[in-house]
């Protein structure tokens, strides 16, 4: 009995010291004390000058039944952006334009070949679907860290953060606090959660890490929409043919391309 | 012969530095019934379209496009097998030119548009009317601020008139002891196809803190007829016969429109004023003219894209008839629960009373496969804009498939 106790207390002694020695290991491991630190990180991750990649988007109904649809993007660091589909055929030859001016504000504009018109998106517009897939025009066009306050509220094994991000007032997003998730090793963030009126509305994975000429790309994203916890709808944009670093014409970022 | 086989050859040269030939298109069936139980359209419609371009670099040197089109309407009798739209356009650094039979769209505002002048309409649907694609030149010259276009129309298209059901029956006020014994078949003055009558058009676009602003010049024809009518004598005494008259005013327009963003809302509007040449012989002149649309756009939190507009029409006093003026407002809702559904509502009110509702749903089925159901309900008194056309209300059903 006196040993068992004896042992016991050895046990617990033990077992303190493990945790006392793992809970060292893990605060030397997180290399980043605070969201700001973190986000600043994520930011500083090198990103090429130019990207250019053929997307697949396929949109899952809850009925299981899918949608697809095939665009070429090109982009030329996080400032400018271009989508043009070219399938199915009810949609091909629309493209999406976004542009972020030297002053911060951000322009988007959709051409429609059926109107023949180039049509710009308000802010509020932003929650708007983008052509009828899970991911909104503010989803497809990314977070901007600048945007939104961050908080640091769980570090998860890894270690991952999870960081709290709100978005700062006039920058018209439709959600009131996104969820993110960042591993460390890569700083790639392979979660949001997006949150309106206190609900989790939808839910973004980021999957098939890669090595790119030396950046890390995502290859996959899946954006699930939820209603009541449950997905009703999710769609994936996959990317292939990824070119990065190219030269590209400075007028492709234009109207005038967008109609083309 | 020779020309027919460098032609040939051209075409064959050209196809085979091309970068990408497309063959693509569309069918259609459409259905529908009014509310008198009489069947309105019962069609069948195909569209081909040839595309491609021409280049070696990362934007092509030309590209063309040729789209042949197909229908038949068992409701009407009407059938149709027609090039449609067909073009080729060459990149000249910051100059494009088109050239072929062309649709163009200039404007701002969604469905009414003032300065949209180049196309004529097809209005034998009046609800739906759709742009006609003519003979065009169109050349634009994108500069640093500003982006210039410049259209000919060598030929004058008009616009086609609205199916018999849609036209209101002409009640000429005649003299005592008079009687009307017969309509004659419509005479139509339709300008010649030479120099004098070629019509062009002048657009100016430019970007003024977030808001594209364009002013448009045009100097052509109304492709909507001003119509009409003298009494010509019937067989017997006392009897009249109405001969109704179509003619097509030269105009000079002058437009303007506007698109921004303005927080939440992208603010549209636009306006014309046409000013109708003196009547040439045989032909009575129309008015002249204004129009302008005011509206804007907002996406309702989790609901509907919304889009609100005042309409405003005015003509001039002319032949000592009294100016008229109309101020419509259009209300369109479209929303879209579903990845696969599409409800949206189009719903046009004039201030006598009357108006137009269009509810309508689309659904896809699969890749390049939707239903489309739409109902046009018009309502209002007797002498009303839109309850004297209400007998035309109906609901219509189509599968289309894009390929």
């Amino acid at each position: 009995m006196t040993l068992s106790l004896a042992r016991t207390a050895y046990t617990t002694r033990l077992a303190t010291l493990l945790v006392l020695a793992l809970l060292i290991a893990t605060a030397n491991a997180q290399q980043y004390r605070d969201a700001d630190e973190l986000m600043a990180a994520v930011n500083a991750r090198p990103e090429p000058a130019t990207t250019e990649a053929t997307l697949s988007m396929t949109i899952t109904t809850a009925g299981g039944q899918t949608l697809t649809r095939e665009l070429q993007m090109w982009a030329e660091g996080t400032d400018a952006r271009v989508m043009k589909f070219t399938a199915p055929a009810d949609i091909a030859g629309s493209g999406f334009l976004n542009l972020t001016h030297a002053d911060g504000a951000e322009e988007k504009l959709v051409y429609l070949p059926a109107l023949g018109r180039v049509r710009r998106i308000a802010g509020g517009q932003q929650g708007d679907a983008f052509f009828g897939s899970d991911f909104s025009y503010e989803d497809i066009t990314g977070i901007e860290p600048d945007d939104y306050t961050h908080e640091l509220i769980e570090v998860r094994e890894g270690p991952t953060y999870v960081v709290a991000a709100v978005p700062l007032p006039g920058t018209g997003s439709v959600y009131e606090r996104l969820v993110i998730s960042v591993p460390e090793a890569t700083l790639v963030p392979v979660q949001v959660e997006y949150y309106q009126g206190g609900e989790l509305v939808k839910t973004l994975t980021v999957s098939g890490l890669t090595e790119v000429d030396g950046y890390t790309l995502a290859l996959e994203r899946r954006m699930e929409t939820l209603r009541g916890g449950q997905v009703t709808s999710y769609t994936v944009i996959a990317q292939r043919a990824v070119k990065l670093d190219q030269e590209l014409p400075t007028d492709l970022f234009t109207e005038r391309f967008l109609r083309r | 012969m020779r020309r027919l086989i460098i032609l040939s050859l051209t075409l064959i040269a050209s196809l085979a530095t091309s970068q990408a030939v497309q063959l693509g298109g569309q069918a259609a069936v459409t259905f529908g019934v009014a509310v008198d139980g009489t069947l309105p359209v019962a069609a069948a419609e195909a569209v081909l379209t040839l595309s491609g371009e021409v280049g070696s670099g990362f934007f092509p040197d030309a590209s063309y496009s040729a789209t042949i089109l197909a229908g038949y309407d068992a409701a009407t009798g009407d059938s149709t097998l027609e090039l449609d739209e067909a073009r080729v356009t060459a990149y000249l650094g910051d100059f494009e030119l088109t050239a072929g039979k062309l649709r163009r769209a200039w404007g701002s505002t969604d469905g009414v548009n003032p300065v949209d002048l180049l196309n004529p309409r097809d209005m034998r649907f009046p609800p739906e009317a759709y742009k006609v694609a003519v003979p065009m030149l169109h050349g634009i010259y994108y500069a640093d601020d500003v982006n210039i276009e410049l259209a000919l129309l060598p030929m004058f298209v008009p616009s086609t008139l609205p199916g018999p059901a849609w036209r209101q029956a002409p009640a000429p006020e005649l003299p005592p002891g008079v009687t009307l014994a017969g309509i004659l078949p419509l005479e139509e003055h339709r300008p010649a196809a030479e120099l004098s009558n070629v019509q062009f058009g002048l657009r100016a676009t430019m970007q003024l803190s977030r808001f594209d602003v364009s002013a448009t010049y045009f100097r052509g024809f109304r492709s909507e007829p001003t119509i009409n009518a003298r009494l010509e004598p019937g067989a017997a005494p006392g009897q009249v016969l109405l001969q109704p008259v179509l003619s097509y005013d030269r105009v000079n327009v002058l437009g303007l429109d506007f698109s921004g963003v303005v927080g939440d809302v992208v603010l549209r509007g636009e306006a014309a004023y046409t000013i109708a040449d003196a009547p040439t012989a045989g032909a009575a002149a129309g008015s002249d003219s204004l129009q302008a649309v005011l509206g804007g756009e907002y996406l309702i939190p989790g609901g509907p894209r919304t889009v609100l507009q005042a309409i405003y029409d005015y003509t001039a006093p002319t032949n000592g008839s009294s100016s008229t003026s109309t101020l419509k407002f259009m209300t369109a809702l479209i929303y879209e629960p579903t990845n696969r559904t599409q409800v949206d509502l189009g719903w046009v009110q004039s201030l006598d009373g009357s108006g137009l509702l269009m509810p309508g749903l689309t659904y896809s089925f699969a890749d390049g496969v939707r239903g489309e159901a739409t109902a046009y309900v018009l309502y209002g008194g007797s002498g009303t804009e839109f309850g004297d056309l209400s007998e035309n209300s109906q609901l219509r059903l189509s599968l289309v498939y894009d390929f």
